[in-house]
């Protein structure tokens, strides 16, 4: 039988190569992860800004992904992701072309009161600019929001 | 960039380890190609081994296996002589020597995602002072590698013949 876990393997290792590419990222261990995804980052780079995190999905794909994309996300996750007030996006890592897509699964916005998590989104290929405005965004979030409520 | 923007000593690490593993895994040439390697990363508790690898295939016995160690820099290469610019201290070289099995260095530069691997079994010079960039880790590269620590593991005697606690 054909084994693929090296699919979702390299896939972690790759979106983790991607990510640190942008200096103000660091990967944390799965361990702090309040989302039960498969990543978390922190995106703060002073001590004061030690909890600004965000949770990262990461799914390995032999081919390029259809744009629409359904996440398969657990009742745990979905509960974690709407109680939790930390942004939340997914990786989807073409671990032939390494190839990064990205979407939301939970859009920093403070305005915004809606926390429902969608059930499908739509991928955009991801390139290194990309990326970094995506983290500017998540950091401009941290910084809008109270400091009484930043901490998890 | 500010001072805090820039990645910690681990930080670094953490990256040039999962550079090495994504590269390690890197499928074959087609559509149907897999990877040689089923590498997985040991974590800092390890101090002289970074990641423990062994090949894909079907092994009737053992599945051959060999140990690696990452060194990372942001210093890039040296000008003169093209050598990557990462350091092996004696007690890490000594370390390497004394396992009983096949153990590479590679070499990464974090700043461009190149990597250089070399093997780690001459026990005529004590150190490494400088990488030579004569084998990238390429997919050729790590066919030869897959072919030498099979042809090690195939010479060994997989199990000892005698022991002080056999019933």
């Amino acid at each position: 039988m054909r084994n693929n876990r090296w699919i979702e393997q390299r896939a972690a290792s790759l979106a983790h190569v991607f990510m640190t590419r942008d200096p103000r990222v660091t990967v944390l261990s799965q361990d702090y992860s309040d989302t039960g995804l498969d990543l978390l980052i922190r995106v703060g780079t002073s001590p004061r800004q030690v909890d600004w995190i965000a949770g990262v999905a990461v799914t390995g794909v032999e081919q390029p992904p259809a744009l629409e994309h359904c996440l398969k996300l657990t009742d745990r996750q979905i509960v974690a992701l709407e109680a939790s007030r930390h942004p939340a996006f997914l990786l989807v890592v073409d671990v032939r072309k390494e190839l990064v897509h990205f979407s939301w699964i939970r859009r920093p916005a403070v305005e915004s009161s809606d926390c429902t998590i969608p059930t499908c989104v739509c991928l955009e290929p991801l390139d290194n600019a990309l990326f970094k405005a995506h983290i500017d965004q998540i950091r401009n979030y941290y910084k809008k929001l109270p400091a009484a409520t930043s901490i998890a | 960039m500010t001072s805090n923007d820039m990645p910690s000593k681990k930080q670094t690490g953490n990256r040039c380890e999962h550079l090495v593993v994504s590269r390690l895994l890197k499928p074959g040439p087609g559509m149907h190609g897999e990877p040689l390697f089923n590498p997985a990363l040991l974590g800092s508790d390890w101090p002289t081994l970074d990641i423990y690898v062994e090949l894909e295939g079907s092994f009737r016995q053992l599945k051959p296996f060999f140990f690696i160690q990452v060194k990372g820099t942001v210093r890039g290469r040296d000008p003169l002589t093209s050598d990557l610019r990462v350091q092996l201290s004696a007690q890490h070289m000594r370390r390497l020597l004394d396992l009983p099995a096949p153990t590479y260095l590679v070499g990464v530069d974090s700043r461009t995602e190149e990597m250089f691997i070399r093997s780690i079994h001459d026990r005529t010079s004590d150190s490494v002072a400088s990488l030579r960039t004569t084998y990238p880790l390429d997919y050729p590269t790590m066919q030869m590698v897959h072919q030498d620590v099979l042809a090690f593991w195939q010479s060994f005697g997989r199990k000892p013949v005698i022991s002080n606690v056999t019933v």
